[in-house]
């Protein structure tokens, strides 16, 4: 175990000391924030890294005024208060998420203890370094009892301990650890917030873009959506619904395909290694004895098609990510909803108005799915997370009766 | 040719375009067994598109990723007929592959296995000394790819002694008796790869003893990714190992559970060799095309033993270079080739595992 800031034990235990919080959206908070903004966009090591960049930029004052107009908005004349000492247990592989949940509970007033994997990360390296270097200043003394991060693996025992100081607990997924980290128990008035694994696909009509004229502006937002992280977050695109009639959707298909094969060889995304490339060819065989998958050659080792009947037979424990698609087509948008289970996160749309899904959606009353938007968002971080409004989630509602 | 007629002759004689024709047309009728009767065989070239191919050349064969066995337990005979299931060696949290023999599959890898070994160690059984020790094959806990693989070379020597004790260290007793006993004879060591080198050598170097094993022909398998860790190459080993006991007939083999019949054994020259009876193919890592000789790529393995269970046409998670085909120095036709390692492993991707992967690397 590694105390990452603040750097001795005892200061942790300060942490857990029971104290009152600060008001939400406090000046010292939002300076803080744009700080560590700052220091990101100004380094240019960072610049390499488009995650981080565009971390930096929801962390920018104009951005987090507009997440307090929303937090204003939502308050009302009612009093929403920090629930006090908030643990995060992140995720060991996405390096920006533990940023995101420590700085949105931080925003509205809580203390917060953030576990970060062991695993080395030269970027979780260069973000701790920024952030402990900002911490360390004078003008954020209040902060500095408010913040704990640690490193470590696999140990109980520090999660037992931090879990049962915590007014809020909120897990990073992995449905194991998840469950595992369940058998922990935590203070009897405390909440806990859960990310399990989770699934999304993408819902494109035909006909809109059998007449899209440009065409490329999608196809990078597609890659994007797709390739980044190894297309293994619970946002990234895994599967898609064509949704148009029969010609359409044999025309939209090769439109498409064709597109982002070429774009994919300019790219030649070099995080996809040999290994992926098996792990693929595996996914494909299990694909076919297990849901009669059928495979779509492609001209590229970086793209892997696998048509399917409906989503139903989107098997998701046998996707392993890294440009692997299944696809499958409806004639309209309502028979997209008919299987969707509690595992879907996000539908990725292209050719699609938002009220019409809107609409869709109020009709269907399908039992998964937490967020709807446009292809090329799909990894964007939203305060509103897998049904959750976090900031609700990180406050307590004062009632004061008359 | 038949199989029949490739049992009665050297298994190394046949030139490309003969071996071509008969590995293509043995492979066809495989492909078509293997899909009347094993349904998920049957799936998968459903995906691909294959039904009803009959495939040209060697190239053109659909392969299954070998990592499929650990997943599936597919064969393409009646359970009634199975008289032998194999599995994989792997650490009691790994998955292990399932191969399901029936009798004429293992009858004809017995005569496969016995064709290629003759032809190293010549037909008469010679005295067997064992770099292991002989508990492996008593533990039924321990008894794995190892146990099997001990017993398996077992059939081609005669007199089978243990050199290592249960705390695997090297009993000299037992060894000395062995050698006072065949004194002047040719004799036979066989031993995992690994074993050798950290239980024989490595005992032997740090006792400073030297023995005597000059008249001997030493055949390991097991593969070097253990010895790599350590820096020690094919070359380092036989150098080391000859400096410790006058051994210079060194032969490694490649080969897996997976695919029966296909056992590449290393000539004087260096190079594994493909018998008459199966073949390899080096892919792309990327692309999987196949590659020319020179290039390392992704090794695929064919053979015509497995008729129980679709492992005729595997693609391995292992790398290596093809040298070159029926013009080795050693003599024998066929391509040969060299392994270069496994593939590295891909990298953990996801918001998930928070705790398992840690949990992992830990064990």
């Amino acid at each position: 175990m590694t105390i990452v800031f603040p750097q001795s034990t005892d200061s942790i235990e300060n942490i857990c000391i029971e104290k009152r919080v600060i008001a939400p959206f406090s000046d010292v908070l939002v300076d803080f924030v744009d700080d560590v903004s700052k220091h990101i966009l100004n380094e240019s090591t960072f610049k390499q890294y488009p995650e981080l960049m565009a971390l930096a930029f929801w962390m920018r004052r104009g951005h987090i005024k507009k997440l307090q107009y929303y937090f204003m908005q939502k308050q009302g004349t009612k009093l929403l208060l920090g629930r006090g000492i908030v643990f995060h247990l992140a995720p060991s592989n996405v390096d920006t998420i533990f940023i995101y949940s420590w700085f949105l509970s931080l925003l509205v007033g809580n203390s917060n203890i953030v576990r970060i994997s062991d695993k080395k990360n030269i970027q979780t390296d260069l973000l701790l370094k920024v952030l402990t270097l900002i911490l360390q200043q004078h003008k954020y003394e209040e902060l500095q009892t408010r913040v704990g991060i640690i490193r470590y693996g696999h140990d109980d025992e520090v999660t037992s301990y931090l879990s049962r100081m915590a007014d809020t607990r909120v897990i990073w997924g992995g449905d194991r650890t998840i469950e595992h980290i369940r058998t922990i128990p935590i203070k009897a008035t405390a909440t806990e917030l859960t990310f399990a694994d989770k699934f999304s696909f993408a819902i494109i009509d035909s006909k809109t873009l059998c007449e899209e004229k440009k065409l490329m502006l999608l196809i990078k937002k597609f890659y994007n959506d797709t390739f980044w992280f190894g297309q293994m977050a619970c946002s990234s695109i895994r599967s898609i619904v064509w949704v148009g009639s029969k010609e359409d959707n044999i025309q939209a298909k090769n439109k498409f395909w064709n597109a982002l094969e070429t774009y994919v060889k300019q790219q030649l995304p070099e995080e996809i290694t040999p290994a992926d490339i098996i792990n693929k060819l595996v996914a494909e065989c299990s694909m076919a004895i297990e849901q009669d998958g059928i495979v779509t050659k492609m001209d590229t080792p970086y793209i892997n098609r696998i048509q399917i009947e409906d989503l139903s037979q989107a098997n998701t424990h046998l996707h392993c990510g890294t440009g692997l698609f299944y696809e499958c087509e409806v004639d309209g948008l309502s028979e997209v909803f008919q299987h969707i289970s509690k595992k879907y996160q996000t539908i990725a749309y292209y050719g699609f108005e938002k009220e019409v899904l809107f609409a869709a959606l109020q009709q269907t009353l399908p039992y998964g799915i937490d967020r709807v938007v446009p292809i090329g968002k799909s990894l964007e971080f939203s305060h509103v997370w897998d049904g959750y409004d976090l900031f609700e989630s990180f406050c307590r509602e004062v009632e004061v009766w008359s | 040719m038949n199989i029949q007629e490739c049992l009665n002759i050297d298994p190394y004689v046949l030139n490309k375009e003969d071996k071509q024709k008969f590995l293509c047309s043995e492979l066809n009728k495989l492909t078509q067994l293997h899909m009347d009767n094993c349904s998920e065989y049957q799936s998968i070239l459903k995906a691909y598109s294959y039904l009803d191919t009959t495939f040209q050349s060697l190239e053109e064969f659909p392969y299954l990723p070998v990592r499929l066995f650990k997943e599936y337990e597919l064969k393409s005979c009646e359970d009634e007929e199975i008289i032998k299931t194999m599995t994989s060696s792997g650490t009691t949290s790994q998955k292990v592959s399932k191969i399901f023999l029936d009798k004429e599959t293992a009858t004809l890898q017995t005569k496969v296995l016995v064709k290629i070994m003759q032809n190293f160690l010549g037909k008469t059984r010679l005295p067997m000394l064992i770099i292991d020790t002989k508990s492996i094959l008593k533990d039924r806990k321990m008894f794995s790819a190892r146990g099997a693989g001990i017993l398996g070379l077992s059939t081609f020597g005669r007199k089978h002694t243990y050199a290592l004790n249960e705390k695997m260290e090297i009993d000299f007793e037992v060894i000395q008796q062995f050698l006072d006993e065949h004194k002047g004879q040719k004799v036979f060591i066989f031993g995992f790869t690994f074993m050798i080198w950290q239980y024989f050598y490595m005992q032997l170097k740090e006792k400073n003893i030297v023995l005597d094993l000059s008249n001997s022909i030493l055949i390991h398998s097991g593969g070097w990714k253990k010895l790599i860790d350590q820096s020690v190459d094919n070359k380092t080993f036989k150098q080391s190992l000859e400096k410790q006991t006058g051994i210079r007939d060194i032969h490694d083999f490649y080969g897996m559970v997976e695919q029966v019949g296909s056992v590449f054994v290393e000539c004087e020259e260096g190079h594994l060799h493909a018998s008459t009876f199966s073949d390899v193919i080096i892919r792309d890592k990327m692309t999987l095309e196949p590659l020319a000789i020179g290039e390392e790529g992704i090794i695929e393995v064919l053979s015509v033993v497995p008729r129980s269970y679709p492992g005729h046409v595997l693609l391995t998670e292992d790398v290596g270079i093809l040298r070159g085909e029926d013009d080795c120095a050693c003599g024998r036709k066929g391509k040969y080739f060299t392994v270069n390692g496994r593939l590295a492993k891909a990298e953990i991707r996801g918001c998930s595992d928070t705790h398992t992967s840690d949990e992992r690397e830990l064990r």
